[in-house]
């Protein structure tokens, strides 16, 4: 029994001296194997649609049925890309890609990392007075709407239940976010109509009005 | 053996076959990771390279001798002999004494997380990489204990007084469990791992190059962390393509046809090319779709035939004036001639950064043309060259709104600060990358905000079909939100456009820039 297992052991010990000696000095190995792999030219294999939040998710979906704004289309370009293509946030595309304010352009910014972006709505620029929204595309106002914008971007993508929290922006400030399903709260001002579209590079969060970091 | 009462311990076979079969459930769960997961070899193969490695440089070349090209299959073959020794000893010490047997099977164990956590030929994330051997280590010790658990086993026995220590039912019950699991593992590893492509891949050892590429000059990477690597490693080497499955394409069978408008067609085997005198270049490729400041553009050592030599061979009629390439799953693509023929080092290459093409990147066999997008010249799992005329055909792409010539605009990207980096003052250094290939890099400037365009320091050049390093650095930073944006001016002269184009139909340009903050 016992020169059993020593045999084995010993056999063992030189199999391995022995057999490590037999190879080349190439040290490379079939490090890829072909099997399900989606590219960007093709369709995501998960489902983009999966995971939605919020009670105008079917609502967006009927707006936006198909097309690079609608939500699998969104998914297969970098956000402020994907951004420009959806109907629903032409003012935020605007403003983050110096349409509004020569001075302040942040697509590339926005395209180059992972982040969670608040994207207000249109209507929600809407419900801002027009004379603050001038003031924003003035020289002056550069600094200011920087300041906004940045205070909807959290470094990172957040799936929807892991959004409940305190988070920290790009802008420094802390954001809260509260609530959860339909029911999700931002900055305890704007509501979220649809959550955790994903795009290329980040996860959106549609909602329904424009955060203002703390002064 | 017997089961009399009082012997508790259990026979040597029992023994073996617990440490043997709870081994082999680990692998084979493993290998079935492995096989699910792209771009990470399976734990056999971690242990395998590393072993390699450690191995002394005499040994290596005895076996070389002894095995020549087949030394990665004996490679494999020797890694799992010798773990099936271990753990059919570890099994028959564990009848006794059970947590030697474990703590020998965890060290095992934690020798091939090692060898994945240092696996260069891995191309998938490092946490990816790493779940083939932990779900190795945790099957292999769960088998382990459940089998040396029914082995120690002490029952009652049956009939008259005593008790018994193993009982061959319950032994064999839970052996059969384990074993299930080896098949069920094997099976799916099987199904999705099993590309003959491996195989062939893992039995190649590239010969040298008849003419190698020169050293990387000093310089050429900028002393600015966070720029990229100058030369990209394969795994963090971009991937846009159209194939949902990756072609399963082994070199042996494989055949290169070069026909069309030529005097004398060729085929060409695997075998042929690496009878040819092999020539090695760095070339930086970069993809139409990528976006201004994005990640798809990426510089590698290739090695393979340049395209120059088999149309000489082959005798090019006139009034020729494209190749169309077709990949092994019947993708297109149309490329001028003139590509082929002008003092560019366009190739068919089987070799990336010093070893086979990796499956994801076109193995066998694939084409690069420096200076042109990859869509009208980078065809992966290349099977056909047909020279012709553009007026004959339609690439992929060409079918699909995309121009049916496309040199890659020049162009520079940001790779220092990232998106909304913050700075101290006192240390804001900044760089990234710029290409244009065929013509190379004569100046990159960037600014801040808008202030005025100040040169940036450049790396070494190394050719033009490769790009260039650039850093700067603020020497009098003021605290705030700032935005840089860089251009670049190649050696024509002519200097990037500001102007944003989009993708469709050739392209991108436009300057990239980062928003960051200096504290």
């Amino acid at each position: 029994m016992r020169t059993t297992v020593k045999t084995l052991a010993v056999t063992a010990a030189v199999s391995l001296s022995l057999f490590t000696a037999a190879c080349g000095s190439s040290d490379d190995s079939a490090g890829d194997q072909p099997k399900e792999e989606t590219s960007s030219s093709a369709a995501p294999a998960d489902d983009p649609a999966a995971g939605l939040v919020g009670p105008g998710c079917a609502d967006y979906a009927k707006a936006v049925p198909d097309g690079a704004g609608s939500v699998s289309g969104m998914s297969e370009d970098p956000v402020a890309t994907a951004a420009s293509n959806n109907p629903l946030l032409k003012t935020l595309v605007a403003a983050v890609s110096g349409k509004l304010n020569p001075d302040v352009n942040l697509v590339d910014t926005l395209n180059g990392d992972e982040f969670t972006v608040f994207a207000p709505v249109d209507s929600a620029f809407a419900k801002l007075d027009a004379k603050t929204v001038k003031t924003l595309g003035t020289p002056e106002g550069a600094e200011t709407l920087s300041s906004v914008l940045t205070y909807h971007v959290i470094p990172g993508q957040i799936a929807p239940d892991d959004i409940d929290g305190t988070l920290k922006t790009v802008n420094g400030a802390d954001l809260k976010v509260t609530g959860s399903g339909d029911n999700i709260k931002v900055g305890g001002q704007a509501g979220v109509i649809c959550g955790g579209v994903k795009t290329a590079n980040a996860t959106v969060y549609l909602i329904d009005s424009v955060l203002m970091p703390p002064a | 053996m017997n089961t009399t009462a009082n012997d508790t311990t259990a026979p040597w076979w029992a023994g073996a076959l617990s440490g043997g079969l709870a081994a082999a459930a680990g692998v084979a769960v493993g290998t079935a990771a492995a096989a699910l997961l792209n771009g990470v070899p399976s734990p056999i193969e971690s242990v395998g390279n590393r072993a390699v490695d450690l191995a002394p440089p005499a040994l290596k070349d005895f076996a070389i001798d002894q095995f020549g090209t087949k030394d990665k299959p004996v490679l494999i073959g020797g890694v799992v002999v010798t773990l099936a020794l271990l753990s059919i000893v570890a099994g028959i010490i564990g009848r006794k004494r059970p947590v030697v047997a474990i703590a020998g099977v965890a060290v095992i164990g934690i020798i091939a997380v090692a060898a994945a956590a240092v696996d260069r030929t891995a191309t998938a994330s490092r946490a990816l990489t790493l779940v083939p051997s932990l779900l190795t280590v945790a099957v292999s010790l769960a088998a382990l204990v459940l089998l040396l658990g029914t082995l120690r086993r002490v029952r009652a026995r049956p009939t008259g007084p005593g008790t018994v220590g193993f009982v061959r039912r319950d032994f064999l019950k839970a052996a059969a469990g384990v074993t299930a699991l080896v098949v069920i593992g094997g099976v799916v590893g099987k199904i999705y791992g099993t590309a003959a492509a491996v195989a062939s891949r893992a039995g190649i050892t590239l010969p040298k190059a008849t003419t190698p590429v020169a050293a990387v000059p000093a310089g050429t990477q900028v002393d600015v962390e966070g720029v990229s690597r100058y030369v990209t490693p394969n795994r963090d080497f971009y991937r846009v393509d159209t194939a949902l499955r990756i072609p399963d394409v082994p070199a042996e069978g494989w055949n290169l046809r070069l026909h069309g408008m030529v005097d004398k067609e060729l085929n060409l085997s695997f075998r042929d090319l690496l009878d040819m005198p092999l020539t090695e270049h760095r070339i930086t490729l970069t993809c139409v779709s990528n976006e201004v400041g994005g990640p798809y553009v990426g510089n590698a050592v290739w090695t393979g035939v340049l395209v120059k030599d088999l149309l000489e061979q082959a005798g090019v009629k006139s009034g020729a004036d494209a190749i169309k390439s077709t990949s092994a799953d019947q993708w297109t693509a149309g490329t001028p001639l003139e590509a082929f023929t002008d003092s560019r080092n366009s190739m068919v290459a089987i070799g990336m950064n010093g070893e086979p093409l990796p499956l994801a990147h076109g193995f066998p066999a694939r084409l690069v043309v420096p200076g042109l997008y990859g869509y009208v010249s980078a065809t992966k799992w290349l099977t056909d060259l047909e020279v012709t005329r553009f007026a004959d055909f339609k690439a992929y792409w060409t079918t699909r709104d995309y121009d049916a010539e496309a040199p890659i605009k020049f162009s520079s990207r940001i790779d220092v600060p990232r998106s909304f980096q913050a700075f101290p003052a006192d240390k804001v250094r900044v760089g990234g990358v710029a290409w244009a290939q065929t013509v190379g890099i004569e100046k990159v400037e960037v600014r801040v905000d808008k202030g005025p365009w100040q040169q940036a320091s450049l790396g070494t050049e190394d050719t033009i079909e490769t790009w260039r390093q650039w850093s700067w650095e603020w020497d009098d930073a003021t605290p705030g939100n700032h935005t840089l944006t860089v251009r670049a001016t190649n050696k024509d002269g002519d200097t990037q456009t500001s102007e944003r184009a989009s993708i469709r139909p050739n392209g991108t340009t436009g300057w990239h820039s980062v928003q960051f903050r200096v504290e």
